[in-house]
């Protein structure tokens, strides 16, 4: 019965994004907003959308630390990428290969290693950012310690590709034409 | 881009909705320049508000404005391309992105066929600035993901096992009139607001009988109240002729 009356009654999530922000019609507005004030699972989604909507507003990106510290790509300007935690959702799907998803301040990238017919690594790349033509051609370095393992130039899609590589921790770098280049400091290379 | 120079269409209401609500100005020009020239300024524009520097919004404004209000399949496709990486980095950064199970590329797509469902002149009057109209895009990435978590089972097989009472519904999926009919069938035998609350808790918001008697104890004063109460709620319930085909499974 629960799997037929699950949220039966409840207002879309399109409905209650459109209630949050004001723009709902009248009637619609007046029905979600009595429906909200008595739906726990609604509030808890308002509130999900609340947070969402603050910690992912768009905003200038921050200035790149002049006095970053030293990585093996030298001294020039980077923002420093972090890594988040790998997806569930991944996992789920099993066959495929876990990501790799690292974030800096507008800067996504998004990593997913596979094995070749040859047993090496491959790794492709996406990167997704605020400003994405500024990545349209940017360099891709892979290194190990003071070893550079592959280069790679990002395509105008924010896609690249890495081959020929072997397990073990990397350091990966991207370097656009113009304005400070991004930096994941340690990536697990594994299929 | 070579089409860049087709003609461009203002309908009289899309213009009204400038005049009246519009507060990022629309420079003189913009309206008059080609989809190559909007999506160079747009492109440009944003680069300056992403570095912190003064810029000028409306010719992102009127690109959107050309791709959603006027169908411009060339203004669509620039759209497409100057936001699908802030949509696909909405989407990575959502929290529940990671329950969906989807690729984060296709949620990205899912949220450019909604938004061309949905924006309507009307609804694209409604956005005074580009700002206004960046979070409505920002809302139809969280109203994606969540129609996706939604849609998900309420539990996983196996998952009842506080829960004895659980009752499976047969055949085909009921449409959204049945299930209103069926739920004014099921409220119409209930007694008082508390049988109603544990059956809204039960089977609508998906709670289990300890959740229920945490979040409301004022009602039930135990969890084995929650339990003998339910059980009395499907007896009842099960009696009713027109509730025999959901509850047992015998037919409609």
């Amino acid at each position: 019965m629960r799997k037929v009356l699950y949220r039966f009654d409840c207002p879309t999530p399109h409905q209650l994004g459109e209630f949050h922000l004001g723009v709902a019609a009248p009637p619609d507005a007046e029905r979600v907003s009595q429906h909200v004030a008595g739906c726990p699972l609604c509030q808890a989604d308002l509130g999900t959308l609340r947070g969402f909507m603050e910690a992912q507003a768009i905003r200038p990106l921050a200035k790149a630390e002049p006095e970053a510290p030293p990585s093996v790509f030298g001294w020039v300007q980077e923002v420093v990428a972090k890594l988040l935690p790998a997806t569930p959702a991944t996992a789920l799907r099993g066959s495929l290969s876990p990501q790799i998803i690292a974030a800096a301040d507008g800067v996504t990238i998004i990593l997913t290693p596979q094995t070749a017919a040859d047993g090496s690594l491959s790794v492709s790349g996406q990167i997704a950012a605020d400003d994405q033509d500024r990545w349209t051609e940017a360099v891709v370095q892979l290194r190990r310690a003071d070893d550079l393992l592959a280069t790679a130039l990002v395509d105008d899609l924010g896609g690249f590709r890495c081959e020929g590589l072997s397990s073990g921790e990397a350091q990966l770098r991207i370097t656009p034409q113009t304005g400070p280049a991004v930096r994941v400091p340690e990536i697990e290379l594994k299929a | 881009l070579c089409a860049a120079g087709r003609s461009v269409v203002i309908s009289p209401l899309t213009r009204a909705a400038w005049a009246s609500s519009t507060t990022d100005r629309m420079p003189p020009d913009a309206a008059s320049l080609n989809l190559a020239q909007l999506a160079e300024h747009c492109a440009a524009e944003t680069r300056r508000f992403y570095n912190n520097e003064p810029h000028n919004p409306a010719f992102c404004l009127e690109l959107l404005r050309r791709g959603f209000v006027n169908r411009d399949q060339i203004a669509w496709d620039l759209v497409y391309a100057q936001y699908k990486a802030q949509i696909l980095r909405w989407v990575l950064h959502h929290p529940h992105f990671p329950a969906t199970g989807d690729e984060a590329e296709d949620l990205m797509q899912s949220v450019f066929v909604r938004l061309l469902g949905v924006m309507t002149p009307e609804k694209f009057a409604q956005f005074p600035t580009l700002a206004a109209l960046l979070r409505y895009v920002q809302m139809t990435v969280n109203s994606v993901i969540m129609d996706v978590t939604r849609k998900r089972p309420a539990r996983k097989p196996g998952d009842f096992d506080d829960d004895a009472t659980e009752i499976s519904a047969p055949g085909a999926p009921l449409s959204p009139i049945e299930k209103d009919e069926l739920w004014r069938l099921i409220v119409s035998r209930l007694k008082g607001d508390g049988e109603l609350l544990l059956i809204r808790a039960s089977f609508i918001w998906d709670m289990k009988p300890a959740e229920i008697h945490q979040t409301w104890p004022q009602v039930f004063t135990d969890v084995n109240e929650v339990y003998r109460m339910k059980q009395n709620i499907l007896d009842r319930l099960s009696r009713v002729p027109e509730l025999a085909w959901f509850l047992n499974g015998t037919g409609k």
